[in-house]
């Protein structure tokens, strides 16, 4: 039988991983995907919740999430490309112009 | 016409700033210029009329069910933010076109920047401040980028992008782990859910988890110790005006947001919180004062001052009484007109695409360009706290506060925090004042130059007369604690 509490479980877990993943990874489009990754393991459980207590907020809240995340790619791809187009890297230990 | 929502005319202000950045936003497309005068005047325009809109007292309470409320407390930041967006406005008619920015997209965008701000500090619900967040984050990593052809500025928008989009993933994560234990993301449910029941015991672990994440990700947008390290790159690759955008309006809606966070939904495990609340403020203010001793560079100073101020704010919401509340409303204001101000200079020191910012090219200043050096001064006293500027009175007030609840030993932290940063601080003077170079030639400079004046002279009024401001303050934050 899964209970809500395993999506929850489920979504601790891919919140670990795109976590993890920002931390070790060095390709700024990796670190990056690692970021939706968290996103999205915040609408499961988001919807796990809500269908696990019988709200609908939870549910809507999903939509705007998304919303936000279909931004932040456009903005962080073009951040990115920026970058990119200036550097020819897209490697993140390559970026250390400003430091102190 | 009717709109089918009970009190729309709470939204009036944030409408009109969306719309007003859509026009500009057209306008701009068949603007002849390339240096975009005009098109900072009509931004200007729209800023002031968000403040007017504001203040004409229509609409207060609150609307979509509790989501976003105009009391007092979001007037008094409506106001705040739009004068510090007008500072920054009138700051890049000048820095604009001498930065070689040829995008007109700048204006606008810092016209969407302030409708998220506007939408976080007028948030009651945890996802309707989220969502301000992330518009005004969008908008503000766009900014810190513009210069695409400019290595430093692509480095300074990738970092604050990456880690902002991390720290905004951690927050709302927070918010879902929040959500849930108490079924709710509306403030006032909140705080009752976690008052009723035994969070120490059942699902203790859950609700503290969120929590944490949700602080986490704030100290992240305030620049508080230990997730401050991308404060001092993004300040000094962006462009100088943003920098000034970020360091004052952004830092005062990301703490008008956390004030509400910690003192309404928050409310019930503050008190086993406010130890945390100790040790970041006296971490971030120690932190960012004693690495900017080390600086030559004034913009990256700058930015590990704001640091230091994050702290000084910090000790406010610790202490979380209602005088401590209100010092720390005046202290974002008085913090963001010196800030502007020593910014400004900054930014008036620019030459064709070369920004001077190390302290050596302040010298001389005193003789070349004295009218600067006298804003700069003034703002680095201000900084520092030296009476009768603002600095000074906000510091006061912060930390009597403070000393009345009972946070003595964080008070004498702070104070002597504040002397060490006289070391820094006083070392511009020195540089402007006590060394000489030769004067260069500068291109008339009108706005930048009536914008830092007027910043000065904010700074010395509101250190001479505070009550008006501080009066404002009191009111505004008793209207988030006793409801409107």
């Amino acid at each position: 039988m899964v209970t809500p509490n395993h999506y929850l479980a489920l979504s601790a877990v891919l919140f670990a991983i795109g976590s993890i993943g920002v931390v070790v990874r060095r390709n700024l489009v990796i670190i990056f995907m690692s970021v939706e990754l968290m996103l999205n393991a915040a609408n499961l459980a988001f919807v796990a919740v809500a269908y696990g207590r019988g709200l609908m907020s939870g549910q809507s809240i999903v939509f705007f999430v998304m919303t936000v995340a279909a931004a932040e790619a456009a903005v962080g791809l073009a951040v990115i490309l920026a970058m990119f187009r200036n550097r020819q890297t897209v490697n993140a230990d390559d970026i250390a112009l400003l430091r102190w | 016409m009717t709109l089918p929502i009970a009190n729309i005319e709470v939204l009036y202000p944030l409408m009109f700033a969306c719309a007003w950045g859509l026009l500009v936003l057209t306008v701009e497309m068949f603007s002849l210029s390339r240096r975009f005068v005009g098109i900072g005047w009509l931004s200007a325009l729209g800023l002031a009329a968000v403040a007017g809109i504001s203040l004409s007292g229509q609409g207060a309470g609150e609307v979509f069910a509790g989501a976003v409320a105009l009391d007092a407390f979001s007037v008094y930041f409506y106001v705040l933010l739009s004068v510090l967006a007008i500072f920054a406005v009138f700051l890049s008619m000048d820095y604009v076109p001498l930065a070689g920015i040829i995008h007109g997209e700048f204006y606008p965008l810092i016209l969407f920047a302030v409708a998220g701000l506007l939408v976080m500090v007028s948030a009651t619900d945890l996802i309707v401040m989220f969502l301000g967040l992330e518009t005004m984050s969008m908008a503000v990593y766009v900014l810190a980028g513009i210069r695409k052809d400019e290595l430093r500025s692509n480095e300074a928008a990738l970092k604050y992008f990456l880690l902002g989009a991390f720290a905004s993933a951690l927050l709302l994560y927070g918010i879902a782990l929040i959500y849930a234990i108490t079924g709710s993301t509306v403030l006032g449910s909140v705080a009752n859910a976690i008052a009723s029941t035994d969070y120490l015991a059942a699902d203790s672990l859950v609700l503290m988890l969120g929590v944490g994440m949700l602080l986490a990700g704030f100290a992240f947008k305030i620049a508080a110790v230990p997730f401050h390290l991308w404060t001092p790159d993004v300040y000094e690759g962006a462009p100088t005006t943003v920098s000034a955008f970020m360091a004052t309006a952004v830092k005062a809606g990301a703490f008008a947001a956390l004030l509400r966070i910690v003192l309404v939904a928050l409310a019930p495990v503050m008190p086993d919180l406010s130890w945390l609340m100790w040790v970041l403020a006296a971490s971030t203010m120690t932190m960012g004062n004693f690495v900017a001793l080390r600086q030559t560079n004034v913009k990256r100073m700058l930015a590990y001052s704001s640091i230091a101020h994050t702290g000084y704010l910090l000790v406010g919401v610790t202490a979380a009484t209602a005088e401590a509340g209100a010092a720390v409303l005046y202290y974002l204001a008085a913090y963001g007109v010196m800030n502007i101000g020593a910014f400004g200079v900054l930014a008036a020191l620019t030459r064709r695409r070369h920004a001077l910012q190390e302290i050596s090219d302040f010298a001389g200043l005193g003789q070349n360009r004295p009218v600067l050096a006298l804003v700069m001064s003034i703002c680095m006293l201000s900084l520092m706290g030296m009476p009768p500027l603002a600095g000074f009175v906000g510091k006061f007030y912060l930390f009597t506060a403070a000393l009345e609840a009972g946070y003595t030993v964080l008070v004498v932290i702070a104070v002597l925090n504040s002397v060490v940063s006289a070391a820094y601080y006083l070392g511009v003077l020195r540089a402007m004042y006590f060394q000489s170079a030769d004067a260069e030639e500068y291109s008339p400079r009108p706005y930048l130059n009536f914008a830092v004046t007027a910043a000065a002279a904010v700074t010395v009024a509101l250190g001479l007369a505070p009550s008006p401001v501080m009066g404002a303050a009191s009111r505004a934050f008793s209207s988030i604690i006793l409801g409107p």
